[in-house]
């Protein structure tokens, strides 16, 4: 069964046990998964987003005023996001997480698309690659030593994207 | 021929300029106006800026704001304190950008300065 052959692997190495729990709902062949407090139903081809990643919890602060945020990312990464968030608080800076991973489902709830098709698969969020900051509550000083320090750790920001989007910052993916 | 052709263009302009320019500035004291930054990146789902819908009333002057911060946040209304052409409105902290604001508006423009130091350009929108 090849959705098995994939969870097995993807479950190796997960330290999280949300993300154990979305790997066994797709073996499972439930078709549905639990997503911050939410039941998001999926299609089986949604999935592969993120089966092929392995996904590691995220220690970084996550911002109360934010919902359903899912603190993983893929665990090539994720000591790097801790470490990043880690150097900016050493600032004094209040940087907090506004989002991470995203399940198909969230990305097409969140891309105003609810009835699926194209509102996922268009974002590293689903593969655990990028994550959102809470940018609105930064200073301009503190925005610079943000960026600055993210370039340290190799962390790439959406601010450079069009349309812009300053609160996402990414990794592109090792292979 | 192209005189006639510059003198039709020099026309038009100035008939614009007559008929459109005084129906803005006759524009009714109570008309909401909707200034915007608001943009949408549709390939990672996720909105930036904000969006100030100014309500006045002969109780004083409301003030719908909606933000984007990755996540589009829920809308808010709320009282704002009016000083000529400035107002002034304190954001609760149910989301980010919490704080005072002050928008001052300028033309068809909309300048909000936070209480971090964040500076914002709203445009007008049409309507």
């Amino acid at each position: 069964m090849v959705f098995g052959k994939y969870t097995t692997n993807a479950m190796e190495g997960i330290i999280n046990p949300m993300a154990k729990g979305i790997a066994a709902s797709v073996a499972g062949g439930v078709g549905s998964i639990i997503a911050g407090g939410e039941l998001e139903n999926v299609a089986v081809k949604a999935v592969y987003g993120y089966l092929f990643n392995y996904l590691e919890h995220l220690n970084s602060p996550i911002n109360p005023l934010s919902r359903n945020v899912i603190p993983l990312a893929d665990d090539k990464i994720a000591a790097n996001i801790d470490s990043f968030f880690d150097d900016v608080r050493a600032q004094g800076i209040d940087l907090k997480l506004n989002d991470a991973f995203r399940t198909n489902g969230l990305q097409t709830k969140y891309t105003g698309n609810s009835y699926g098709g194209v509102g996922y698969n268009s974002s590293l969020h689903e593969a655990g690659f990028a994550f959102n900051v809470n940018w609105n509550n930064l200073s301009q000083s503190e925005r610079t030593i943000v960026l600055d320090i993210a370039t340290q750790h190799h962390i790439q920001w959406g601010g450079s994207f069009s349309p812009y989007d300053p609160v996402h910052f990414y990794v592109k993916s090792q292979g | 021929m192209n005189i006639k052709r510059i003198g039709r263009f020099v026309s038009e302009i100035l008939i614009f300029l007559l008929v459109l320019l005084p129906s803005h500035a006759a524009e009714p004291w109570y008309k909401a106006r909707t200034y915007s930054n608001l943009i949408f990146n549709a390939a990672e789902g996720e909105s930036y800026g904000l969006q100030v819908v100014i309500l006045p009333s002969s109780e004083g002057t409301q003030i719908i704001w909606r933000s984007g911060s990755g996540r589009m946040e829920r809308a808010l209304l709320l009282d704002a304190i009016e000083d000529g052409k400035n107002y002034v409105v304190e954001i609760p902290p149910v989301i980010d950008g919490a704080g005072k604001w002050l928008l001052s508006i300028k033309g068809r423009e909309m300048v909000a300065k936070g209480p971090r130091g964040q500076v914002l350009k709203l445009k007008r929108m049409p309507g």
